[in-house]
């Protein structure tokens, strides 16, 4: 127990839990509520109210399983006492369930909403709606050879955990080795994880491109330079995290597992932290587009205010 | 850039293929063109997208857009020569003006105001080539 890195990883376990079960309770108290419509603020509070119970319940929860372990005479055999480890899968309907669909009505982004129907009243939502025509398919910020490297990368990674099997077998001398069957698993685990991923960023990057950018009236140009920059950073910043830096990053992991079995120990730290990194990562970058975009709403608006009512007309007018 | 308006006796289906056909007829929409896919467009209007499928459709089966796998919906012709002989279609226009002055006219405006109308719509789809 003098160990500081054993004391230090117990630490960060024992607060990870709680950690991952407030999360959702405090990011929905720190976006600012922007909804119009008293109702709807007053529904947000509601909703607010039921995710900070379910919160308290989770986090109930967890202590129970963790006094269970407390008290148990054999905690490792107790699958009681074990469970309080994945208490923290609590934060998937925390967050999905309760926090975002808040976290949503606070920062409602456009007056759209899916199939056409309007949110808000109609006297917020402006009578003509302007739309660009430029296929943002066509305009794709990623470049082949960003592509060539990311898919390159990723082969190289399977080749490389591949390589192994080439090799014998046998024990290293701290006594650390690793079976057939265990790098086999590693191989078919990484080379299936890394085909999905790709199949996410390729549909993660159609579904930003089919993301609403509602224009001004008028249509302005430094509107859709504003929507075509946030696009490109969001879009290279998802390719890189997910497409290169993310597949990279398991491919080393899962590398270094099969050739050297005995660095389990530094692995653990280097994967603890490299994947605290990325989370951090993304995070910011999620959260630095969040207000980009917050900021270019408020420009359409802006424009939309100071244009003066029936400036545009339609071809054929409303009698 | 095109432009509808909510709220509008016009339906939105009929409003989006004005508005394309004006694109096409003021030549900000050339031959070879590519339009948006139907959800980005119905998403950035805040429209059902089955009604932008069915702008698109009217525009196919119009012969002015095609669509296809791999290369969405691109303009394939103007619309003059979208149509069959010059004479019927001057008659069809004609009659498409008429139901609209005349409904103008139900709708309760003057004479000068029809008038100013039709003169602004005429700048706006010859004048801005």
């Amino acid at each position: 127990m003098n160990d500081p890195s054993l004391v230090l990883m117990r630490l960060m376990t024992l607060l990870f839990v709680p950690s991952m079960l407030l999360f959702p309770l405090f990011w929905a108290l720190l976006t600012p509520n922007r909804a119009v419509l008293e109702s709807e603020r007053l529904a947000i509070r509601s909703r607010m109210l039921i995710l900070g119970l379910l919160t308290l319940l989770a986090l109930g929860v967890w202590i129970g399983l963790l006094l269970i372990r407390v008290n148990s005479k054999l905690p490792e055999t107790n699958l009681w006492s074990q469970l309080h480890l994945f208490a923290w899968t609590l934060f998937f309907p925390l967050w999905f369930g309760v926090a975002m669909p808040i976290v949503r009505s606070k920062t409602q982004l456009t007056n759209h909403a899916p199939h056409g129907e309007n949110r808000t009243t109609p006297s917020i939502q402006p009578e003509t709606r302007t739309a660009s025509l430029v296929n943002r398919e066509r305009e794709i910020s990623i470049r082949p050879w960003e592509w060539f490297l990311g898919v390159s990368l990723s082969v190289a990674c399977v080749v490389w955990i591949g390589l192994r099997g080439c090799f014998a077998f046998s024990q290293a001398d701290d006594g650390s080795s690793i079976g057939a069957g265990y790098w086999g698993i590693a191989l078919t685990a990484y080379a299936i994880g890394i085909a999905i991923q790709w199949l996410v960023v390729r549909w993660s990057l159609k579904l930003l491109l089919a993301e609403p950018e509602p224009m001004d009236s008028a249509g302005s140009e430094e509107l859709l330079a504003q929507y075509r920059e946030y696009r490109r950073i969001r879009a290279i910043g998802l390719f890189w995290l997910t497409g290169i830096i993310l597949p990279v990053f398991f491919g080393v992991m899962v590398g270094v597992m099969v050739w050297w079995p005995s660095q389990s120990r530094l692995l653990g730290w280097v994967g603890g932290i490299g994947g605290s990194l990325l989370g951090l990562l993304g995070a910011c970058l999620g959260m630095m587009m969040t207000a980009k975009r917050m900021r270019i709403e408020e420009y359409r608006k802006s424009l939309d205010a100071s244009l003066p009512s029936g400036d545009l007309t339609p071809l054929r007018p409303s009698l | 850039m095109i432009t509808v308006t909510l709220h509008s006796p016009v339906p939105l289906q009929e409003q989006l293929v004005a508005e394309l056909k004006r694109l096409l007829a003021t030549g900000k929409l050339r031959l070879g063109d590519e339009l948006p896919p139907v959800r980005q467009l119905a998403a950035d209007l805040g429209i059902n997208w089955n009604t932008v499928a069915r702008a698109y459709r009217e525009l196919t089966e119009s012969g002015l857009l095609a669509s296809s796998r791999g290369r969405g919906t691109v303009v394939i012709a103007t619309v003059e020569r979208s149509r069959g002989k010059p004479s019927e279609e001057k008659k069809r226009i004609e009659q498409l003006l008429a139901a609209a002055l005349a409904e103008a006219k139900l709708a309760g405006l003057e004479e000068a105001e029809a008038r100013a109308m039709l003169e602004h719509q005429l700048d706006r789809i010859w004048k801005s080539h």
